[in-house]
């Protein structure tokens, strides 16, 4: 009997855990995030206007495995991933493209080798312009310029003109190719050139009436405006995204080498007897003259610097044969031509903030700020997923071999910050690219054997048509 | 003596697991498990795990042996870094966290005994293909704890317990680098040993008991390799070679009041973690190179509780029990990464036991419940939604030899 009263005591308590249990006995899940949305958008008919880095040109050339991770062809993707069902037609080129591709040789040392490549443009038959429209090596100017492209291809030596437009039965512009595709929606980024044609050639070209500066800030204002008017007036719905011109200190073609003379073997500054790093020796206001903390040496002076140039003619240095002579003036950006570049970036910055926003456009356009973007990747990084990108010289991820076009992921980091801000502006919910599911940097085949130069030997002549291509005219 | 070292072979070769807050298992004794791990007053041979003390009351010769099942699972939902709530499945594992007891009672009240157990041990595995494989593909900890004990009853009312801890470990490491096309395997292993002691009271008034436990920090120094699979072009910068590092497996407090009477007994039990102890883990490479560089990887946990309460009822030869814990888990949302999605979770047991004659047969059944957790702003840019659950079965065979 007292055995049976103590069981019903004990019961209650074991019936009460039972039900805790029973209720708790379901893991907890619930739903998370919006689910993937096109809003109200039309994007059946998507159109790029830009320069090498809407066409998606990488290592110094334009090719096909690069064309295919254009950040505009990867927002198309993920457009379609979610029931987009756009037809995104690019200038393709067969591989290994057209320009004089880098090839990665070496990791350790830093090693690239550079080949004139002549491939061929495919989709020569299709019956409509291209919804790619970029031209490496265009300004902003090339986007309404009537001149006739396949002699604009041939005076600047720059066959994409005559690749990328193809026909004049399609119209004889990037705009006039554009408004016959009838577009919903346009991609537009340009201006790159108008600043980066001075900065990369040293502040020695440039693209103002004279040839030696950047657009000037009026006459980008009149052709941005006109842009982006002309686009809004193709139909009543088009909508636009536009970003803006990152600043030329996030771009590893200018920051990978230092003022200062660096130890080949260890890769630390060489010092002199007070221990002070010793600076390079550039051009500056037409004299040679020591560099200091503010110049910029470009990536194309590391094979100059490699046979002595910019070194002092003092032992050691003085066995290399041209020790004692100064980098050639189109190999340093100096600190007063940086500030030339900056300021013109921030003026097209501004203009390009100013009409976006006005409020006549407002509504059908948003501004994409790759400005700021690089610039916080460039100050803090950028951790996606265990990988963190810098603004380095190929380490960093983000930039191909010719250090100043992206990377396939940098072009999914591009595309992200594109697709980040049509989704804020236009209501839609894109998923952002998968940036690890792109290719990384792509390894060579053969090992090689480890030497001791620290400094990345870049084939100078190879970047060089990198430059030409964006000094334009 | 060889029987154990058998034993302790084949814990090698067996694992222990994720899943209790951090890297800590709680689960050494299935007639504890059914109660909700609150088991600082109560006393059987697995109390060399709980409360040393415990020994000191048992009577003669008793072996146990057990092991607990734990089927972990667990989903990632992100991550946020590519505005995507696409959800990725851990690949599903079973581990067996394993224990063995020897002890001996004599009639002057001094006792001691062995115990082996795994208290630590962490196990995760994702597809090699998912989108978080540059954090963690695989992740495989090991602890392995040899516990010699002894127990004095002092007078009826106190007993006091003090133990010696060797521990063994293991721990296997896989992720890929991402950098390069082609992707790089990453495996870091290593194995090590360190030492630590324990120390347990047990005070009975009547019908009330008090039960206090410590264990005490354990510095493992870890020795092994990192293997790079890569292209022959990466030998330069990806040499590879002998690594070091060490993890501090951290003291745990347990304390309890327990309420027992002759067929039931009721425990309220409180567990202290102190996870600050496990801050940083720096990975030295014997060789350095431009990009195999010595690593400090950030954890920062933070001091954590449990709060348990278990019974047991016991007619005849059987015995029924129940138990429900709260596990704090000690990772700040910045430092949660995939191989240990951890959170807070609620337990519950239930469990039986059945003695005939000598032998004693204990069960238990667990299950634990994560909370949803969804963590901003983490330090491997990996934000998103994790959820888990885990279904844990114990059994603990016991036998008085005299």
């Amino acid at each position: 009997m007292r055995k049976k009263i103590q069981i019903l005591n004990f019961l209650p308590v074991l019936f009460v855990f039972l039900l805790a249990f029973v209720f708790y006995a379901c893991e907890e899940f619930s739903e998370v995030g919006n689910p993937p949305s096109l809003g109200k958008v039309d994007f059946s008919r998507v159109v790029a206007i830009g320069n090498s880095l809407t066409a998606g040109f990488q290592d110094g050339a334009l090719f096909e495995g690069a064309q295919q991770y254009s950040y505009a062809n990867l927002i198309v993707q993920q457009i379609n991933s979610i029931g987009g069902n756009v037809n995104f037609v690019q200038p393709l080129i067969s591989e290994p493209g057209i320009g004089t591709r880098l090839y990665l040789r070496s990791l350790s040392p830093l090693t690239l080798q550079q080949q004139t490549v002549t491939g061929a443009p495919k989709n020569l038959t299709h019956p409509a312009p291209f919804n790619n429209l970029a031209v490496p090596g265009a300004i902003l100017y090339d986007v309404f310029d009537t001149t006739d492209f396949a002699a604009k291809s041939s005076a600047r030596q720059n066959p994409f003109f005559q690749i990328v437009l193809r026909s004049k039965a399609f119209g004889p512009t990037m705009f006039h190719q554009a408004k016959a595709l009838n577009p919903t929606f346009v991609i537009f980024w340009m201006g790159n050139n108008d600043v980066l044609g001075y900065a990369a050639s040293g502040g020695t070209r440039g693209t103002d009436p004279t040839g030696k500066l950047p657009t000037p800030d009026v006459i980008f204002q009149l052709l941005f405006r006109q842009a982006i008017d002309s686009l809004l007036k193709i139909n009543t719905t088009v909508k636009v995204a536009v970003a803006n011109i990152p600043d030329v200190t996030v771009i590893p073609f200018f920051t990978t080498i230092p003022w200062f003379i660096v130890d080949p073997t260890t890769g630390s500054p060489v010092l002199d007897q007070q221990g002070r790093p010793i600076p390079l020796i550039g051009i500056k206001g037409g004299q040679p003259a020591q560099l200091g903390p503010g110049d910029l040496v470009l990536l194309t002076a590391s094979s100059l610097i490699a046979t002595g140039y910019g070194l002092p003619n003092v032992p050691p240095f003085n066995q290399l044969p041209n020790a004692g002579k100064p980098l050639p003036d189109e190999y340093v950006l100096d600190a007063s031509e940086v500030a030339i570049a900056r300021a013109a970036i921030q003026k097209f910055n501004l203009i390009i903030d100013t009409v976006v926003t006005n409020p006549t456009r407002a509504g059908r356009v948003v501004r994409v700020d790759i400005y700021s973007k690089l610039k916080d990747v460039k100050e803090h990084g950028l951790e996606i997923a265990g990988f963190k990108f810098t603004t380095d010289y190929i380490t960093g991820g983000l930039f191909s071999l010719d250090g100043v076009h992206p990377s396939s992921r940098g072009h999914g980091i591009v595309a992200n910050e594109f697709i980040k801000a049509i989704n804020t502006k236009f209501g839609t919910n894109i998923p952002y690219v998968d940036v690890m599911s792109l290719p990384g940097i792509q390894l060579p085949t053969t090992a090689v054997a480890q030497g001791k130069y620290q400094i990345p030997k870049v084939p100078a002549e190879a970047l060089k048509r990198v430059v030409d291509l964006m000094v334009g005219r | 003596m060889r029987f154990i070292l058998t034993l302790a072979v084949l814990f090698l070769v067996s694992t222990t697991s994720l899943f209790s807050s951090g890297f800590q298992i709680n689960e050494h004794g299935a007639r504890a498990t059914g109660m909700a791990g609150a088991f600082v007053t109560s006393y059987a041979p697995i109390s060399i795990f709980y409360n040393p003390a415990g020994l000191a009351y048992l009577k003669g010769t008793n072996l146990s042996l057990g092991t607990t099942l734990i089927f972990p699972s667990a989903r990632f939902r992100g991550p946020y870094q590519l505005n995507t709530t696409q959800e990725h499945k851990m690949v599903k594992q079973v581990f067996y966290p394993s224990n063995l007891y020897l002890t001996h009672t004599m009639e002057s009240g001094l006792a001691f005994g062995i115990g082996v157990f795994n208290p630590y041990g962490l196990g995760s595995k994702w597809p090699e293909d998912w989108v978080g494989r540059a954090i963690t593909v695989q992740s495989d900890l090991k602890t392995f704890y040899i516990n010699p004990t002894i127990a004095y009853t002092f007078a009826d009312e106190l007993s006091l317990g003090f133990g010696f801890d060797y521990v063994y470990s293991t721990v296997t490491l896989t992720r890929k680098i991402t950098s390069f096309n082609p992707e790089v395997d990453v495996k870091l292993e290593g194995s090590g040993s360190g030492v630590g002691y324990n120390v347990g009271a047990l005070l009975k008034f009547g019908l009330v008991s008090l039960g206090f436990s410590y264990r005490s920090q354990v510095k493992v120094n870890y020795s092994g390799t990192a293997e790079f699979k890569k292209p022959t072009v990466l030998d330069p910068l990806l040499p590879g070679g002998n690594i070091k590092t060490s993890v501090k497996m951290p003291d745990i407090i347990m304390a309890g009041v327990g309420f027992s009477g002759e067929d039931l007994t009721v425990e309220f039990g409180y567990q202290f973690t102190r996870w600050s102890s496990y801050d940083v883990v720096e990975i030295d490479f014997e060789n350095e190179t431009a990009a195999q560089r010595d690593q400090t990887l950030e954890r920062y946990y933070r001091d954590v509780s449990i709060y348990k309460a278990g019974l047991e009822y016991r007619f005849g030869n059987f015995a029924l029990r129940g138990g429900i814990a709260y596990d704090q888990n000690p990772i700040d949302d910045k430092y949660v990464e995939p191989s240990l999605p951890d959170s807070d979770r609620w337990e519950f047991t239930v469990g039986a036991g059945y003695t005939m004659g000598n032998l004693t047969i204990d069960l238990a059944y667990m299950f634990v419940r994560f909370k949803q957790r969804e963590v901003i702003g983490t330090v491997v840019g990996f934000d998103g939604v994790y959820n888990a659950s885990a279904h844990l079965f114990g059994i603990n065979i016991s036998y008085k030899l005299f």
